[in-house]
């Protein structure tokens, strides 16, 4: 009772501040990325592992037993890979997000291109207004990969990529259409058939033909299939109708229709960039107001640029095209 | 919940550590403002306390075998995860104003309401408060958050921190003090308040 008398009196002297909620949009777009990480880090474990991986010790074990797997694959095939860390750390290379820290805050963003030390830099800057300090990408030995400044030690248990080391590029560009609303599942509300078929045809435009697709599990309720998770352990991609579909006049179905009509233009990329903009801003969203994030990736083999609308934190908008 | 009744946090928190995602997205749904709040008031800046929200949940099932929670759920668990990320986040706000000679305090971006409640209540009361509240160590500012403005009890506030109930009463108590003492509330004179000595860090880890 002394307790409680206690805390009144403090708050007679210092009245909380009131602090205006999030709003559902927002809870929305937090909640989706969070349920992927969620989703992907149970379907991506084998499943005899499910149970154990719950106890530190056997997780250890598992990562020291699937590191002698690779480092024995690694004396095999040394001479034909050009990058060091696929052979050391391949569960954290086939991961399609990237955890940056940065100046102590965390964030966990999706990859945009596939190099974590790129996309964290980028991040780095559109939160803090300056360039990013000389950044270091770790296998956090969770399974994902992190992204420190140089002069910070590494928590134990993450071990060094080298220089230069990209996350497996085809899983993060499939898992980009697969969240994608301009073109990808999220363009749409399609069934299991047609988002398998659709799903199928994507894996082999992203070079994926060994992979197969799995329809949602009966666990899921919803109309639409909106997403898919990568496992690449199995080589599967598992369609999930997470959480139901958002309102069609949301923001970010108003954005994809605008995007889809500029795709079709065929421009390159900087003036492809300069319409994706001035449609968002349109809309009332502000790059300066970090919500929404423009990506520009050169691809000169592209002829035209496409553009993906991901969200997750903020709306990513993706755009791989031509220079010129 | 054919009765329609809804799960209580402890029992989906049992799912979530079974691994049952829907369970985490619920127990997401019902607390992220609750999280986001704590964090805007800790950090004052909705953007940073947004990330900090996210990543706390994110942590919270990565190391949902590490808690197996009472029958008060996993909300406890929740804001000591949000509190060590925020502690970070300050630290790095801190090396990122280096060079000040003091760091200036986050605000708590004002709503409509708070400006009436200033107007009404006059402006430098609310200032005196804050800059009471800033005057506190960090370690104390923290719990007076998560007790007084997040309304834990003292018992899930030494939950959340990972400190004894004892030790959460005593810096309430100080916290009290100083802030009579900073608000000229009679009976209080400056050799009432415990020294900072006794168990408050050393200035190098921030203040607010």
């Amino acid at each position: 009772m002394d307790d409680l008398l206690e805390l009144e009196k403090l708050r007679a002297l210092a009245p909380a501040p009131s602090v205006r909620p999030l709003s559902a949009e927002r809870v929305a777009m937090r909640k989706e990325i969070l349920m992927r990480e969620v989703v992907r880090s149970l379907d991506s474990r084998p499943s005899g592992l499910r149970t154990a991986l719950t106890f530190p010790r056997l997780q250890i074990a598992r990562r020291h037993g699937r590191l002698l797997v690779t480092l024995t694959a690694a004396v095999v095939v040394l001479s034909a890979t050009a990058v060091g860390w696929a052979l050391v750390t391949s569960s954290a290379r086939d991961t399609v997000s990237v955890q940056c820290e940065i100046q102590g805050s965390s964030a966990v963003i999706p990859s945009a291109t596939g190099d974590p030390v790129a996309d964290c830099s980028a991040r780095w800057q559109r939160d803090t207004g300056s360039p990013a300090p000389p950044l270091v990408a770790y296998d956090n030995g969770d399974g994902g990969v992190s992204v420190l400044p140089a002069d910070e030690t590494p928590p134990s248990g993450f071990t060094r990529l080298p220089a230069g080391a990209t996350q497996n590029v085809s899983m993060v560009e499939m898992q980009q259409w697969l969240d994608d609303y301009v073109t990808g599942l999220n363009s749409g509300c399609y069934n299991d058939a047609t988002a398998t078929q659709m799903t199928q045809q994507a894996l082999t435009r992203f070079g994926m033909g060994g992979w197969t697709v799995q329809a949602p599990p009966a666990s899921d309720t919803g109309p639409c299939v909106l997403t898919g998770i990568l496992d690449p352990t199995n080589h599967t991609v598992g369609l999930r109708t997470l959480g139901g579909p958002g309102p069609a006049d949301s923001i970010v179905e108003k954005l994809a229709a605008k995007l889809r009509a500029i795709a079709q233009q065929c421009a390159p990329l900087n003036a492809t960039a300069t319409q994706v903009r001035s449609a968002a801003n349109e809309l009332g969203l502000s790059e300066n107001a970090h919500q929404f994030e423009l990506i520009q990736i050169p691809d000169n083999t592209a002829t035209c640029t496409t553009i993906s609308e991901n969200v997750g934190g903020t709306i990513f908008l993706l755009l791989r095209g031509p220079s010129n | 919940m054919g009765d329609g009744k809804e799960p209580a946090d402890a029992e989906l928190w049992e799912r979530v550590v079974s691994g049952e995602p829907q369970a985490f997205e619920r127990l997401f749904d019902r607390h992220t403002n609750t999280i986001f709040r704590f964090c805007v008031r800790r950090v004052g800046d909705r953007s940073a306390a947004e990330d900090l929200m996210s990543t706390t949940f994110l942590h919270a099932w990565r190391r949902r075998a590490d808690m197996q929670c009472g029958a008060e759920g996993p909300v406890p668990w929740l804001y000591g995860i949000a509190a060590n990320l925020v502690r970070r986040h300050l630290r790095g706000v801190d090396r990122r104003r280096a060079g000040m000679a003091r760091v200036p305090v986050p605000r708590v971006e004002p709503d409509p309401s708070d400006e009436i409640a200033d107007r009404l209540d006059g402006a430098s009361r609310a200032d005196r408060v804050g800059e009471a509240l800033r005057s506190l160590p960090e370690s104390d500012q923290e719990l007076f958050v998560l007790c007084v403005w997040e309304e834990l009890s003292y018992q899930q506030a030494a939950a959340a921190l990972g400190i004894p109930v004892g030790t959460v009463r005593s810096r309430l108590s100080r916290a009290r003090s100083r802030l009579r003492l900073a608000l000229g509330e009679p009976g209080v004179e400056s050799g009432d308040v415990p020294s900072e000595s006794t168990s408050v860090r050393p200035r190098k880890e921030g203040w607010v």
